[in-house]
C-alpha cells in the first residue's frame, strides 16, 4: 500500500465520489442551515438507525448471513457503555464506547460459533434464540434484580454539552465544505465539461453560499449564547453523523476489498468458496465481528441519544425487525440501500404517525402499526430487492420506461384525436 | 529419496469406502495415480465415480479408509484445507458464481492463493495482479472476449468451460473433472476438449477425469479407470479397457 | 419455588401433554410448511390467533355452540392460508429470505388487526365457556384436573394419529412426504406441486386455527398469542426437526412437558427453559431429533 500520498492525490481521492462528497456536505452544514432543534434530535435519531441498518447489511447483504438476533448487538453496546459510565465504574465516554464496540464484536463472535456450525436457517434460528435468551434474561433478572429499577437513565457525556465541541463540528464541516467547493471549482475550470454542467456547478455553488452565509451566523450566535438544552440536540447531530461517515468510509473499504469480496463469494456461493480454497467458517467470523463493532457502537450512541435504556427499547426483536425492514426497503448489498431505508421509516413515522389514528367503537384507536405492517408487506411484495437495487438494475429499463411515456403523450398531444380514432 | 518420489503417486487411496446406510456407494477402492498424467474415470451412472471424488475432496468424510496426496495422509480433511494442498475440482452440476460476473468469478478463484485474503483496505481495482492472472486463464479457456458477463448468461457449456478455469485458477497440482462434457452441445464439445489437452499440454497439472463419451476419455487420457458398483473393475490404457471383457459387459457393450 | 409433590408431578404431566397437544397442533403445520415450501411460515402465529380469536366470536353468536367454533376457526384459517400462500409467497419463489420477511409482516398485520377489532374485549382476553360435558373437572390423585384437559390430549392425539395416516396411507400423503425430502423430485415426476403446496399450506393454517380455538378455554385469546405461540412452535420444530412430522409430535411433547413443569416449579424460567432446551439441541443435534441434515 502507497502510503505517500501528494496534496492533488488526496483531493482525487476525496472527490472520486463527488455525490457521496455533496451528500456529507450537505449534512455536515445543514445544522448551520436550519434552527429547528425537533428536526435534529430527528436526524440524529436517524443517523443512528441508518448505522445499525449498515452492520446489518455487512451481516447479511454481504455475507449473506441472515441474523434475526441484531437487536442483541445493540442493546449489549447500549448497556455496556452506559453501565461502565455509571458508578461503580466510572469510565469515562471514550472507553466505554471502546468497550461497548468490543462486545459487540465478541458477542456476535459467540452467537456465530454456536450458529455457523450448521446449515443456513440454523444460524436464523440461534441468533432468534440468542436475542430472546438476553432480552428475556434483561427483563427478568438485570432490572429488577440487578438494577432495581425498569429504566436505566443514560448522562449524557460532557463534551456532547459544550460549546467547544460545536465549534469542532462546524470547523469539520467547514473543511468538507471547502474541499467540496475546490473540486467542484476544479470541474468549473476543467476542458472537458460540459457548459451546462458548470453553469449548474456554479449555480448551486452560490446560492448554497448565499443560504450559508445568511443563516449561519445567527445560528452560530444562538447555540453560543445558548443554554445546554440549545446546543444538546445540534451537538446530538454531529455526536451521530461523525461516527456514521467514519463507519460508512471503513465500511466502504472492507466492501470493495480483497475481504469484502471473499464476503460476496460466501453469499453467492458457499460451497464453491470453500473448495476454491477459503474457510467459509472462518471469514463468516470475521464479517460477524466487524458487523459487531458497529453495531455496538450504534447501541453506545444511542444510549446518550434516548437518555434511558430499557430493555424494550434496545433489546427487543422489534429492534431487528425495524433493522430487517431498514435494510429490505432500501436494498441489501449496497451499504447504502438500508441507510435510506433507516431515514426514509424513521421520518415518516415520526410525521405520519399522528395521522393514523381514527375513532371506532367510541375509541381512539391508531392505526400507525397496521399501516407499517401493511406498507411492510406491500415493500417486500413489489420491492423485494429494495429502492437502491430496484433503480439499479431496473433503472434503464425505468427510464425507458418513463421516456416512452412523455413520448406517447407529446404524440398524442400533437395528433390532437381522441383515444377511439388512430392506431397509436 | 528423490527417484522414489518421482514414482510414488501423487494421489493415492487405500481401502476407500463409502456406505450410505445400506448402499455400498464406494466399495474398498485402492488406487494410485501418477502424477502428470490425464487419467481417465468411466463407469455407469450411479458406479461412485462422483462419490469417489467427493470423498478425495473433502467433502464426504469415508466410512473407512484413507486418501494419500503426495505421501500425506488427507482423508477427512475439510474441503478448503483439501483445496490449499492442491486439489481442485469442477462439478458434474454447474458450481459457478452465478451472479458475479466472469471475471470475478475466476479472480476470486486466483485470489485464493493469494497473500491478500485479510486485506480489508486496498480496494480490488488496484491490486492489478490478480487480475491479469485472472484474464491470462480466461484467455486459455477462450472465454476471454466475455469476462464481463453476468455468469449466469454464458452459454452451458462456456459455464462448464468457467468451471474449469476457476479451478484451473487455484493452481492445482491435481485437477478432478467430473464431467465436463456433460449438457454441453455436440457443436461445443471439441471445444472442451481443446481446453482439457492444453491443460495437459502444460504439463503442471495431474487430471482425473469423469466421463461418459468414451471417445473422448480413449483420446485424452493416458490410463482409464472402470467403476461398477462402487468397486473398481479395471485399471489400464485404453487399448486394455476397450479389450476387456468384464468392462465390456458391463459398460461398453451391454448398455 | 414450590415444593415438589408427587400429585404436583404427575400433574404437571398431564397439563403438560395437553399444552403438548396445543402445540403439536400448531408446530405439525409450521414444520412440513417448512420442509415442503422452505418457507419459515411466521404467519403460522397470526392463523392460531385468528383462529383463537374467530371461535370466540363465533361461539358467541351461535348460542355458544362449541362445535361450530372450532369448525369456524379451522374454515378461517383455510380461508386466510390458501390466498396467503397463492397470491403472495408463490410471487417470491426463488427469493427465501423475502418469503420469509412477508409472512413476519402478516404477523404483524394481523396482530393489529385482532388489537383493533377485538380491543374492546375485557383485559384479561376473549373467552369461550365449555359445554357441561368438557366443563369441571377430574379428581387425579387428590387434585382437581379440568376434564378439558383430557378432552386436549384425545383430541389431540386423534388429530395427530390422522394425519400420521392421512401422510403414510394416501397417495397424496406419500406426495407430501415426498416433496419435504426433494420437492424438485417430485415435481420431475409430473405432480402439479404447485397444488400440493397450496394444499398443504391450507391444512398447516386449518391446524394452527384449530389450535388457536381449542386453547380458547384454556388460555384465553390475547393478541400477543401470535407472537409466543409462534415462538414455542419454532422452538419445537427445531428441536424435533425442521420438516418432520414425527419430530413435530415428539417434539411437541418434550417442550409441552417441560414447559408445564417449568410452569410449576419455576415460574421465573419459563422462558429460558424452552430457549435452553432448543439450544441444547442445536449444539448436539442441529438438525433436531428426527430431522435430517441436509
Amino acid at each position: 500500500m502507497n502510503l505517500k500520498i501528494s496534496p492533488n492525490r488526496l483531493f482525487d481521492v476525496l472527490t472520486k465520489k463527488k455525490t457521496v462528497l455533496a451528500i456529507l456536505t450537505v449534512l455536515f452544514v445543514f445544522p448551520l442551515i436550519t434552527p429547528s432543534r425537533y428536526s435534529m434530535n430527528l436526524l440524529a435519531g436517524v443517523f443512528i438507525w441508518a448505522l445499525l441498518a449498515m452492520s446489518y447489511d455487512l451481516l447479511l447483504g454481504y455475507t449473506g448471513l441472515v441474523s434475526f438476533g441484531h437487536a442483541a448487538l445493540f442493546g449489549i453496546g447500549a448497556y455496556v457503555s452506559v453501565l461502565l459510565i455509571l458508578p461503580p465504574y466510572n469510565i469515562p465516554f471514550l472507553p466505554a464506547i471502546l468497550a461497548a464496540m468490543l462486545f459487540g464484536a465478541l458477542l456476535c463472535l459467540a452467537m456465530g460459533v454456536f450458529s455457523l456450525r450448521v446449515k443456513g436457517i440454523y444460524y436464523a434460528l440461534v441468533t432468534l434464540a440468542f436475542a430472546e435468551m438476553i432480552y428475556a434474561f434483561f427483563i427478568k433478572w438485570v432490572h429488577p434484580i440487578l438494577l432495581k429499577k425498569e429504566t436505566l437513565r443514560v448522562p449524557v457525556p460532557d463534551f456532547v454539552k459544550s460549546t467547544s465541541f460545536f465549534y469542532f463540528s462546524v470547523a469539520i464541516s467547514a473543511a468538507i465544505l471547502i474541499i467540496l467547493y475546490i473540486a467542484a471549482f476544479r470541474d468549473l475550470i476543467k476542458k472537458g465539461v460540459l457548459a451546462r454542467t458548470k453553469i449548474l456547478y456554479a449555480v448551486l455553488m452560490i446560492v448554497f453560499l448565499a443560504l450559508l452565509i445568511y443563516t449561519a451566523p445567527q445560528k452560530l450566535h444562538f447555540i453560543s449564547e445558548g443554554s445546554v438544552k440549545d446546543k444538546l440536540p445540534t451537538n446530538m447531530y454531529f455526536f451521530a453523523l461523525m461516527p456514521l461517515t467514519i463507519c460508512y468510509l471503513i465500511a466502504n473499504r472492507i466492501v470493495n476489498s480483497p475481504l469484502g469480496r471473499i464476503f460476496v463469494a460466501i453469499r453467492e456461493n458457499e460451497e464453491r468458496a470453500k473448495m476454491l480454497g477459503y474457510n467459509v467458517f472462518k471469514y463468516k467470523l470475521i464479517s460477524s465481528s466487524i458487523a459487531g463493532i458497529f453495531a455496538g457502537l450504534a447501541g453506545a450512541l444511542y444510549a446518550p441519544f434516548l437518555l434511558s435504556i430499557n430493555p424494550d427499547t434496545v433489546l427487543s426483536a422489534l429492534v431487528t425487525i425495524n433493522v430487517l425492514l431498514f435494510s429490505i426497503l432500501g436494498g441489501l448489498g449496497t451499504l447504502i440501500g438500508p441507510m435510506i431505508g433507516a431515514a426514509i421509516i424513521t421520518i415518516f413515522a415520526r410525521e405520519l404517525s399522528s395521522y393514523f389514528v381514527i375513532e371506532l367503537f367510541g375509541r381512539e384507536l391508531s392505526l400507525w402499526m397496521l399501516a407499517l405492517g401493511v406498507f411492510y408487506a406491500l415493500v417486500i411484495l413489489f420491492l423485494p430487492y429494495g429502492i437502491v437495487n430496484t433503480l439499479r438494475w431496473k433503472g434503464a429499463s425505468i427510464r425507458k420506461a418513463f421516456k416512452g411515456l412523455v413520448k406517447s403523450i407529446k404524440i398524442s398531444a400533437l395528433r390532437k384525436q381522441p383515444a377511439t380514432e388512430g392506431t397509436l | 529419496m528423490k527417484a522414489r518420489a518421482i514414482r510414488s503417486p501423487i494421489l493415492e487411496t487405500r481401502n476407500l469406502t463409502k456406505k450410505f446406510g445400506g448402499l455400498m456407494a464406494v466399495n474398498d477402492v485402492s488406487v494410485g495415480i501418477k502424477k502428470g498424467i490425464c487419467k481417465g474415470l468411466i463407469g455407469p451412472n450411479g458406479a461412485g465415480k462422483t462419490t469417489l471424488f467427493n470423498l478425495i475432496c473433502g467433502i464426504l468424510k469415508p466410512t473407512s479408509g484413507t486418501v494419500f496426496f503426495k505421501g500425506e495422509d488427507i482423508t477427512g480433511l475439510p474441503s478448503h484445507k483439501i483445496s490449499m494442498r492442491g486439489i481442485s475440482r469442477s462439478y458434474q452440476i454447474t458450481n459457478i458464481f452465478t451472479r458475479l460476473p466472469v471475471l470475478e468469478n475466476v479472480r476470486i478463484a486466483v485470489q485464493s492463493r493469494g497473500k491478500d485474503n485479510y486485506n480489508f483496505y486496498s480496494n480490488i481495482k488496484d491490486l492489478k495482479e490478480y487480475n491479469k492472472r485472472a484474464l491470462e486463464i480466461l484467455e486459455m479457456i477462450g472465454l476471454k472476449g466475455r469476462a464481463y458477463y453476468i455468469a449466469d448468461f454464458l452459454t452451458h457449456g462456456d459455464q462448464r468451460k468457467l468451471e474449469i478455469g476457476m479451478a484451473l485458477a487455484t493452481e492445482p497440482e491435481l485437477l478432478l473433472l467430473d464431467e465436463p462434457t456433460a449438457g454441453i452441445s455436440i457443436e461445443e464439445v471439441p471445444d472442451m476438449i481443446n481446453v482439457i489437452q492444453r491443460i495437459k499440454q502444460t504439463g503442471a497439472v495431474t487430471i482425473l477425469l469423469v466421463e461418459h463419451k468414451i471417445d473422448v476419455v480413449m483420446d485424452i487420457c493416458d490410463s482409464v479407470l472402470v467403476m461398477h458398483e462402487g468397486s473398481i473393475i479395471a485399471d489400464g490404457t485404453p487399448e486394455e479397457i476397450a479389450k476387456n471383457e468384464l468392462v465390456q459387459k458391463v459398460y461398453l457393450g451391454g448398455a | 419455588m414450590v415444593v415438589i409433590t408427587p400429585e404436583m408431578i404427575v400433574v404437571s404431566i398431564i397439563d403438560g401433554l395437553a399444552f403438548a397437544m396445543l402445540l403439536f397442533l400448531i408446530a405439525s403445520g409450521f414444520s412440513i410448511i417448512f420442509g415442503l415450501l422452505g418457507i419459515l411460515n411466521f404467519a403460522h402465529g397470526a392463523f392460531f390467533m385468528m383462529g383463537a380469536y374467530v371461535a370466540t366470536t363465533l361461539f358467541a353468536y351461535s348460542g355458544h355452540n362449541f362445535i361450530a367454533a372450532l369448525a369456524g376457526a379451522t374454515l378461517i384459517g383455510i380461508l386466510l392460508g390458501v390466498p396467503i400462500e397463492y397470491f403472495t409467497l408463490r410471487r417470491l419463489q426463488g427469493n427465501p429470505i423475502a418469503q420469509i420477511m412477508i409472512t413476519l409482516g402478516y404477523l404483524l398485520i394481523f396482530t393489529q388487526i385482532v388489537s383493533i377489532i377485538w380491543g374492546t374485549i375485557p383485559q384479561g382476553g376473549a373467552v369461550m365457556s365449555l359445554p357441561p360435558s368438557l366443563a369441571g373437572s377430574v379428581t387425579v390423585l387428590d387434585r382437581p384436573v379440568p376434564t378439558y384437559r383430557f378432552f386436549l390430549i384425545f383430541f389431540g392425539l386423534i388429530i395427530a394419529a390422522s394425519t400420521y395416516l392421512f401422510l403414510t396411507r394416501t397417495k397424496l400423503g406419500t406426495i407430501v412426504r415426498a416433496g419435504t425430502e426433494d420437492a424438485e423430485m417430485v415435481e420431475a415426476l409430473g405432480i402439479n406441486v404447485k397444488r400440493v403446496f397450496i394444499l398443504t399450506f391450507g391444512f398447516g393454517a386449518a391446524l394452527a386455527a384449530l389450535g388457536g380455538a381449542a386453547a380458547v378455554p384454556w388460555i384465553a385469546a390475547t393478541p400477543e398469542i401470535g407472537t409466543s405461540w409462534l415462538f414455542i412452535s419454532l422452538v419445537v420444530t427445531v428441536v424435533g426437526g425442521l420438516g418432520s412430522f414425527k419430530g413435530s409430535f415428539y417434539g411437541s411433547l418434550l417442550i409441552g412437558v417441560l414447559h408445564q413443569f417449568a410452569v410449576y416449579f419455576i415460574p421465573q424460567l419459563t422462558f429460558v427453559i424452552d430457549f435452553a432446551t432448543m439450544t441444547a439441541v442445536l449444539l448436539i443435534k442441529p438438525e433436531g431429533l428426527f430431522g435430517e441434515r441436509k
